[in-house]
């Protein structure tokens, strides 16, 4: 999959590993594919919408209370005291950090504090990625951060977090995800309860309530992670429609393992009702997105109903993807193809790219 | 079991609210001034919050004093925020004052969720906020704002 920049590479230690969902169809010899299954280390918010997902979040309506003319009742949200204000706004990205200040006076002024902390959590990415002509520096990106968090921004407690992560002080980086939680924000919940995960013992309990509240905020990481946690039953009771319904949330999120894990929900029953229709357009949406076991297995499904040019590009992508099994019924089909055709599926494969996702 | 002690609490505007001790400690405002205020601590006033939004937060103590654990309680919290945009800024102003955390949290988030997808007139329609700005003022703030575009 592409790795945009805002994703900044991480290593991927895992003591996790999914349930391996069985496949129905003849496949070789169980992948052990690292990327699909394995547990992900917490990974940074974006600064941009990405993450919000727009299906929660709805702003209200204004009640039809009748306007008072009356001057004091200007001032009622006007005079929101400051420590309430920045409360508020903890999670805001930048744009409505910049909406929120521009309603008032009064709230321009308290909401400098965050505005400032914006600064520094731009400057931190920097030093984090080494980008805008600076040199990749952790410490600096870390006091950059920590600057930002202690004005109150969540974005800058989570990207703290983080580079303590990758420090290896685990510790203070959960300590921050847990300030950031806290206050509301959906990626601190989701990397919190992730910790909690990785913890040794692992705490389920708590992982399940963060990722919940992660989840219902609409955060589609999280509702892929707490899927995962109610899938396994490990620790905690197996709740297989529960899985399901996040792992569609997920999906509907754009989490690409989520739409491969929503398809074998529906083949095999689990959650869902059996429906081979759904199975095969999630299995598709997961393949066209860039899941590579996705590509495998519609390349399989496209083959047993006689596509055998589409199926080719599929497995050809899978193959390229690291699916070995894939290559071989890929050379059995392109034996059977004319030499035209077999290029013009090589051609295919060559210009595929995958739809953009949310991870 | 020995008779619950209970507290008054008086509002600005006068109001006059008995409540058990339980309750009222779920304030750490009020806890810290019955701790440290004595004898005559069984009277307290709360000037900062009017009668109307000090009689909703009781309500909102009582219930999560009485009944943590009940499977009701997210309802509860959901409908008790479902009110009036003014009721709403008391409500997070009290929980402020009176430093009752969860509370401020759920009316903190309420507001929160409000900005959502709102340009800035909308916010000012929504909480009825008046502009105050003088058109120099808001264009020197556009002005400092896009220069924070993220890179």
């Amino acid at each position: 999959m592409a790795t945009d920049r805002t994703w900044p590479h991480r290593s991927e230690t895992s003591h996790f590993s999914t349930i391996p969902f069985p496949i129905q169809t003849p496949s070789p010899k169980p992948s052990n594919s690292t990327r699909n299954r394995q547990f992900q280390t917490p990974s940074p918010m974006t600064s941009s919408s990405s993450h919000r997902s727009n299906n929660r979040h709805h702003g209200a309506l204004t009640s039809s209370s009748s306007r008072r003319t009356d001057a004091s009742h200007y001032r009622d949200f006007a005079a929101l005291p400051n420590d309430v204000l920045t409360k508020i706004a903890a999670n805001f990205s930048l744009p409505n950090l910049q909406t929120a200040s521009l309603v008032c006076k009064a709230w321009r002024d308290g909401l400098r504090p965050l505005r400032e902390a914006m600064l520094f959590l731009r400057w931190g990415k920097r030093f984090k990625h080494g980008r805008g002509g600076v040199k990749v520096s952790l410490d600096k990106a870390l006091d950059s951060f920590l600057k930002g968090a202690a004005r109150g921004s969540t974005l800058a407690m989570v990207d703290a977090g983080l580079v303590y992560w990758e420090m290896g002080k685990k510790e203070e980086g959960v300590a921050l995800y847990r300030r950031a939680a806290e206050l509301g924000d959906p990626a601190g919940q989701c990397n919190l309860g992730i910790s909690y995960l990785q913890a040794e013992p692992p705490n389920v309990k708590e992982a399940v309530k963060w990722l919940y509240q992660a989840s219902v905020a609409g955060y589609v990481r999280g509702q892929y992670q707490l899927a995962l946690c109610l899938h396994r039953g490990i620790r905690t009771d197996q709740n297989l429609s529960e899985a399901a319904k996040w792992y569609l949330r997920a999906a509907g999120g754009g989490y690409v393992r989520a739409m491969y894990n929503v398809s074998l929900c529906y083949s095999l029953g689990k959650g869902f009702m059996q429906n081979h229709r759904q199975s095969r357009k999630w299995m598709k949406l997961a393949a066209d997105h860039g899941h590579n076991k996705a590509q495998f297995e519609h390349g399989l499904t496209l083959f047993s109903e006689g596509q055998m040019m589409k199926a080719v590009v599929y497995l050809e992508l899978a193959g390229r993807g690291g699916e070995t099994g894939a290559v071989h019924v890929k050379n059995v089909i392109l034996q059977q193809l004319s030499p035209s055709s077999r290029e013009r599926a090589l051609t295919l494969a060559d210009n595929w790219s995958a739809l953009p996702s949310s991870r | 079991m020995t008779s619950s002690k209970t507290i008054v609490l008086r509002s600005s505007d006068g109001a006059t609210f008995e409540v058990d001790e339980a309750v009222a400690l779920h304030s750490l405002m009020i806890k810290h001034r019955i701790e440290t205020g004595g004898a005559d601590s069984t009277t307290i006033d709360v000037p900062e919050v009017t009668g109307n939004t000090l009689s909703k937060v009781i309500e909102y103590c009582k219930k999560h004093v009485e009944a943590p654990n009940s499977d009701d309680l997210k309802s509860f919290d959901t409908d008790f925020v479902k009110v009036d945009q003014a009721v709403l800024c008391h409500l997070a102003k009290a929980s402020y004052y009176m430093n009752i955390k969860g509370l401020l949290d759920l009316s903190s988030k309420t507001i929160a969720d409000m900005f959502k997808g709102k340009t800035v007139e909308q916010i000012r329609e929504t909480f009825h906020i008046k502009n105050d700005f003088t058109p120099e003022e808001e264009e020197e703030l556009r002005k400092e704002n896009s220069w924070n575009l993220f890179v």
